[in-house]
């Protein structure tokens, strides 16, 4: 099951770049900093997704809950 | 009446007439901050959960608040903003993990982070307007997909853990966690987690 699991996370990951670099062929703006920078253009989703980006680090070097 | 209640309904009205409908993308975010926080209930986590109910809260009342006409007077570089998590990073890598150092540094880290991205204060181009083409809604599209079918794939892992206790689920954080637990893992860790913070820090710009 690690085999599949690892398999599969992996395949999101790549799937991401992938597509970030076939839709960035096709259309010249559409690179991620310009998606995030869009994205994090609205203070309310900024914060959403910069605690969603702490909690992160909290859950793997900080909080008991590994 | 007295005066204050007339100052009171005066600021209520004012505030009001000030308050910016909250658009479907914030609800979106609203939505993963609270299934987040539903999960790490789940999970028997309530600082955690508390943390994302907080910031659900926080991101409803700023989706309401309009937006400021202009940029703020002074924003952090990114020499300062590199040369902080550069400190803050060997910090890290000499913490233990989990200990109450490492969380009281990692809780300062995020107050700082938080207080940072309200007040929109490491922006790199805080007036540099931020484009909607059909190309950037195509990256995001693909990218919301993807990371919804991550997330699924993690929820069922999780749930089936909590199902099937004696059988081996592997969420991320289990595949995750024994690299952390290295030396040269923790440093790869704590890396990632400061670019990765200070890259976001810096995006944004003006509708």
């Amino acid at each position: 099951m690690i085999v599949i699991s690892t398999a599969a996370f992996l395949v999101c990951a790549a799937a991401v770049a992938v597509a970030g670099w076939l839709i960035g062929r096709r259309y010249a703006e559409a690179s991620t900093t310009a998606m995030f920078d869009r994205l994090m253009s609205d203070r309310a989703v900024r914060l959403a997704v910069v605690v969603i980006w702490w909690w992160l680090g909290w859950h793997f070097l900080a909080g008991q809950t590994l | 009446m007295r005066s204050h209640e007339r100052s009171d309904r005066r600021r209520r009205r004012a505030d009001a007439d000030t308050a910016v409908r909250v658009g479907w993308p914030v609800w979106c975010w609203l939505f993963v901050l609270v299934a987040i926080g539903v999960v790490q209930i789940v999970r028997l986590q309530w600082f955690d959960a508390a943390v994302f109910f907080v910031a659900a809260f926080g991101a409803g009342v700023i989706g309401r608040r309009p937006a400021a006409a202009s940029a703020p007077a002074r924003t952090v570089s990114l020499l300062v903003l590199s040369t902080m998590s550069a400190v803050l990073g060997a910090v890290l890598c000499f913490l233990p993990r989990h200990s109450a150092a490492m969380q009281a540094i990692v809780i300062a880290a995020g107050a700082v982070a938080v207080w940072l991205a309200v007040f929109n204060r490491a922006v790199a181009h805080p007036d540099r307007s931020t484009g909607f083409g059909p190309g950037i809604r195509r990256l995001a599209l693909a990218w919301a997909v993807i990371v919804i079918i991550g997330c699924v794939w993690e929820l069922v892992q999780f749930i089936l853990g909590l199902l099937h206790p004696d059988a081996a689920w592997f969420a991320l954080s289990d595949l995750l966690n024994p690299l952390a637990a290295t030396v040269p893992g923790k440093i790869v860790l704590v890396v990632a987690w400061l670019a990765g913070g200070v890259w976001l820090l810096r995006r944004g710009g003006r509708r």
